[in-house]
């Protein structure tokens, strides 16, 4: 069965890449610029991997992966981080909110290819869905 | 107890004031519990995305004074702003020049949404940059707008509206009117989204506490229009003029600390000519401004 990610980027067009980057992997990829709508679809059917986007509008991706590790659902849900940032106090926060990867803007399609297939197969090997 | 009397225990033992000094653990443990409770309770009542308990807008407010929450956005310079607005276009394009490439080393012909998303971002880093062909440059071909596809107007307007909602409703009102309830247009969806994002975030930007901003989508004579008014402080004759300019900023903006970069009008005119839309602002000042983007309904109607 195919590994499920979703996509949480304000500006549509990452979305859009990113979503077409790893469906040409062989992920079943779903993707959306609205938070509200983000937090409803993971919490109610967790996917295996959830890509954020941490500078937005309304919540930030820190915020929102704050509230997915609250809930029992998404505590051990894989989160990869996509920042414009790559302070290391930036990367200190995605750890304390309990993001378990990163990736820095610009990065290049293998790069999230590689981050995605990894996460993926260690929520496997954890036995997280 | 429940889950609100539990939220309303905490704040009663830790006020603002002592959340500041006993983060970063209290913060953490209780706003996005909040933000939550808010979120289901919204989806709850209306079945409709939520407005978080905390805003953008209490965030900064609280980094100003010196508050600073584990989650909350940094405060960011201008320079850093224009380097994060270029980030996820050069990423983007990044990303689609590599599955064009890994598609000709496969000796693949390259996916036409590959293509069209390079052009479109493209596009999008001329304007960004300022470097699309402009009046006095070689005329660009004549009567055709770049942009293609379909986009309906009141479903892109509403998510929209709903978004910030959930990010200032707590600051300012936020209305929503469609006189139709499909607006269908011959522009690109994502060009539009970025136009209207810009256009609403100066309108909250600049909207005080307490105010209102209103957005409303009609169709007049084989014409789309969408209003965004704001409740703010307005521009006066002569600012209206220099608006689109690039990197342009009002100098009372400037002297109030508002932050910005002048770029975000400019860059939404340019993505409605190439969608065959115009933009045009009407204020005065101390007033609000409002500003109308039309669309033709008919492909002949674009020019």
């Amino acid at each position: 069965m195919k590994n499920r990610v979703f996509v949480l980027d304000d500006d549509p067009a990452m979305v859009e890449a990113v979503m077409a980057v790893l469906a040409h992997d062989g992920f079943e990829v779903d993707g959306t610029s609205d938070s509200g709508a983000f937090l409803r679809t993971v919490l109610r059917t967790p996917p295996d991997l959830v890509v954020l986007d941490v500078t937005m509008p309304g919540l930030t991706g820190w915020e929102i992966c704050d509230i997915l590790r609250r809930q029992p659902v998404t505590a051990e849900l894989p989160v990869l981080f996509l920042t414009g940032r790559g302070e290391v106090a930036d990367r200190i926060t995605a750890m304390q909110v309990g993001g378990t990867d990163h990736l820095t803007k610009p990065f290049r399609a293998e790069d999230l290819r590689a981050r995605a297939r990894a996460l993926t197969g260690r929520a496997a090997a954890k036995g997280v869905r | 107890m429940g889950i609100y009397g539990g939220l309303t225990l905490l704040v009663a033992i830790h006020p603002p004031a002592s959340l500041a000094a006993a983060r970063p653990l209290a913060l953490r443990a209780l706003w996005p519990l909040a933000a939550f409770v808010a979120l289901e309770a919204a989806s709850r009542t209306a079945g409709k995305p939520a407005a978080p308990a905390v805003t953008k807008e209490t965030k900064e407010t609280n980094e100003e004074s010196g508050e600073r929450r584990v989650a909350a956005a940094p405060r960011r310079d201008t320079r850093a702003e224009i380097l994060h607005d270029l980030k996820s276009p050069v990423t983007v394009l990044r990303v689609y020049t590599d599955l064009v490439g890994e598609s000709a080393r496969r000796g693949e012909l390259p996916a036409a949404e590959h293509l069209a998303a390079l052009a479109r971002e493209l596009s999008l880093m001329e304007s960004l940059l300022g470097v699309t062909p402009r009046a006095g440059a070689p005329a660009p071909a004549p009567a055709a707008p770049a942009a293609s596809g379909r986009s309906e107007l009141v479903a892109i307007l509403s998510t929209l509206v709903e978004s910030y909602r959930a990010a200032h409703g707590g600051r300012i009102r936020l209305e929503f009117v469609a006189e139709a309830p499909e607006i269908p247009v011959f522009a690109d969806p994502m060009a539009l989204q970025r136009a209207f994002r810009n256009v609403l975030d100066n309108a909250i930007k600049y909207t005080p506490s307490g105010g209102q901003v209103r957005v409303r989508a009609s169709v007049v004579s084989q014409h789309a229009f969408v209003v965004i008014s704001d409740t703010g402080s307005g521009m006066s004759p002569e600012e209206q003029k220099l608006a689109f300019t690039p990197a342009w900023r009002s100098p009372a903006a400037v002297a109030a600390g508002i932050p910005g970069r002048g770029i975000g009008l400019g860059v939404t005119k340019e993505l409605l000519d190439q969608n065959g839309g115009k933009i045009s602002l009407l204020s005065e000042q101390g007033h609000g401004l409002e500003v109308t983007i039309m669309f033709p309904l008919t492909r002949e109607g674009r020019s």
